[in-house]
């Protein structure tokens, strides 16, 4: 089985890669990942069946990177190891995905080798999807570009607006698509976001004013950018009050 | 500081008039005072009239002082909020103009309505108004002022208690425990030599961890503690822990709380450098100018913030800036600010060599 070992310290990759190789002769680790966008572009490149993830990582932590590689088509299996994080425990400890605690034992780490090659892919998948329950909305969205993995902070995005199955985000410099639904990102960003049509969330702090068409639609402007997108009459009561109470 | 808002009942400067206790308290100070001044006045023997004046004297302070607690009582939730100079200031005041008007009542209206209290001569009104408010400005700031002593040393009292109580929770994260052991178990196999020395200085840490139950400790302790520290982080972040060390200036006799530094290199690794993939820049630089110690750490915020790597609630550095408060009392500060990318807290404590 190729394993992907993502760990931001030399000792600690270097250590399980050894004992990995002694274990079972099965596994062979295929690559080394610093962070967690790294071992997530590895994983597309590599297509590894199992990916032991460290959770406090730089750019992208393990739970965050755990969930960018549910969405990969054959989701790699993932144990976790950590050192010392609470809250990281409590957050995956209901579900069934295995944890190790650094350093790690070697019979433990065979335990969860040895359930990595029964559990298949699918049951993986199952997990990897409900694991996560969001505690926090994220600081920043994991949008694949061009090969790459993209971390868009989610202070600098202007708008979200639906286009068919997509999402477009819109940054300064410019427009990515994802997958999720507007629905999906509304929960999450309430705080940030308010929606202006059936079609679109715009930032709040972005928000510049108002302008009203001779025919008498009404469009939003931003700071910053010349998009203007149309406001619905539903909402337009909601966001002329925030716009008047200094967003 | 939150601390502050919250205080303890009995840290309050007033006390609560409302308690049965203080009320009775303020009675016997009421009978003590009027004891005394009746002592101190000669004219009266204990044939000629020394009950009955003494009895007329009570009566006269007691008025003022419950006439004060009664003005008083409503306000005691509005004082609590001012500060403790302000709080002084309106109860002085307050009393004051009590003993005006009870003066007032007794000197001027009570006679026109045919009550005569004190029937002994009045030489001159404007002479016993004088008197009155002289006797009641002079007991009055006394008192103030011995409620002032008293509540600051019960606050002194728990900061210390507060104090020591911090300085062991803040001692290291367990993240950095087991990391460490992480990286030893690892140079186990690869590089015994340097597994020996960690597990050394970790020994080393752990020992200055169980051991200072002393309040202060010389700088050089500190230091070295700093050394310990970063020579086991850089075996685990290696080239992602970049840092410059400026510490020669600093007396290394000078007296401070313990693990009053390393808490801080510990923070500026744990959300700063390593967080950054590329890790970043750790400096921590000391000044010593006449009697002042000054040092800084510095370090480099990273790039990114994920979900998981928030900055914490500054535990450690409120403990810091709780046991330097404690240590050197009105003579520590600690700073942070953030300017471009790096993250920067100042300590300023005087330099001490020996326990106050």
């Amino acid at each position: 089985m190729k394993t992907l070992v993502a760990d931001d310290e030399v000792h600690a990759r270097t250590r399980i890669k050894s004992l990995v190789e002694e274990i079972d002769s099965d596994f062979e680790v295929v690559g080394e990942a610093r962070h967690g966008v790294e071992a997530v572009e590895l994983s597309w490149d590599l297509k590894p069946d199992l990916v032991l993830l460290d959770i406090r990582m730089p750019l992208l932590d393990g739970i965050e990177a755990a969930r960018e590689l549910g969405k990969i088509d054959r989701p790699p299996a993932i144990v976790f190891t950590t050192a010392y994080d609470q809250h990281a425990l409590q957050a995956f400890e209901a579900n069934a995905i295995d944890y190790l605690l650094k350093p790690i034992r070697k019979e433990k780490l065979e335990n969860s080798l040895r359930k990595a090659k029964i559990v298949s892919q699918s049951q993986y998948q199952q997990l990897s999807s409900s694991v996560f329950p969001k505690p926090l909305p994220r600081n920043q969205l994991c949008i694949p570009y061009r090969g790459e993995l993209k971390l868009i902070s989610v202070d600098s995005i202007f708008y979200f607006q639906a286009d068919h199955k997509y999402t477009v985000v819109r940054t300064l410099e410019q427009e990515y698509l994802i997958e999720e639904s507007l629905k999906v990102l509304e929960n999450e960003f309430k705080e940030f976001y308010i929606r202006i049509h059936r079609n679109a969330l715009a930032a709040r702090k972005h928000l510049a004013g108002l302008r009203k068409t001779k025919a008498g639609r009404i469009f939003v402007n931003f700071v910053g950018i010349s998009d203007q997108l149309e406001v619905s009459r539903r909402q337009l009561s909601e966001l002329r009050a925030l716009l008047r109470n200094g967003k | 500081m939150k601390r502050q808002s919250s205080l303890h009942p009995s840290e309050r400067y007033l006390p609560d008039l409302g308690d049965i206790q203080t009320v009775f308290m303020l009675v016997l100070f009421v009978q003590l005072l009027a004891f005394v001044l009746e002592l101190a006045d000669g004219s009266s023997t204990p044939l000629s009239g020394l009950w009955s004046d003494l009895g007329l004297k009570s009566i006269f302070i007691l008025w003022i002082a419950l006439v004060s607690a009664v003005v008083i009582y409503p306000m005691q939730a509005f004082l609590s909020q001012c500060k403790e100079m302000i709080q002084g200031l309106i109860v002085f005041a307050i009393v004051q103009t009590v003993t005006l008007l009870v003066s007032w009542i007794i000197y001027d209206y009570m006679p026109q309505q045919e009550l005569i209290l004190f029937t002994e001569e009045i030489e001159s009104i404007g002479e016993q108004y004088f008197r009155n408010i002289a006797i009641s400005s002079i007991v009055s700031a006394l008192l103030l002022h011995y409620l002032y002593i008293q509540s600051q040393w019960r606050k002194q009292v728990r900061a210390e208690s507060e104090a020591r109580l911090d300085a062991l929770q803040s001692r290291m994260r367990p993240h950095f425990l087991f990391n460490s052991l992480n990286t030893i178990a690892n140079l186990c196999r690869v590089d015994p030599d340097v597994a020996e020395d960690i597990v050394l200085s970790l020994a080393e840490l752990f020992r200055a961890c169980l051991k200072s139950e002393a309040r202060l400790v010389p700088l050089i302790e500190e230091l070295s503690l700093i050394h310990q520290y970063l020579r086991i982080e850089k075996q685990r972040l290696d080239e992602r822990l970049r840092f410059v060390l400026d510490l020669d200036a600093l007396p290394q006799d000078a007296l401070v709380p313990p693990f009053s530094l390393q808490p801080l290199i510990e923070n500026a690794i744990y959300h700063g450098l390593e967080l950054a993939s590329e890790g970043g820049e750790l400096a921590v630089q000391g000044q010593l100018d006449k009697d002042k110690i000054t040092i800084i750490v510095r370090n480099s915020i990273p790039e990114q913030q994920t979900v998981s790597t928030r900055p914490g609630n500054g535990l450690a550095v409120e403990s810091i800036r709780t046991r330097l408060q404690s240590s050197f009392p009105d003579q520590s500060q600690l700073f942070i600010s953030t300017v471009e990318g790096v993250y920067q807290v100042r300590l300023v404590f005087p330099y001490v060599t020996d326990i106050p």
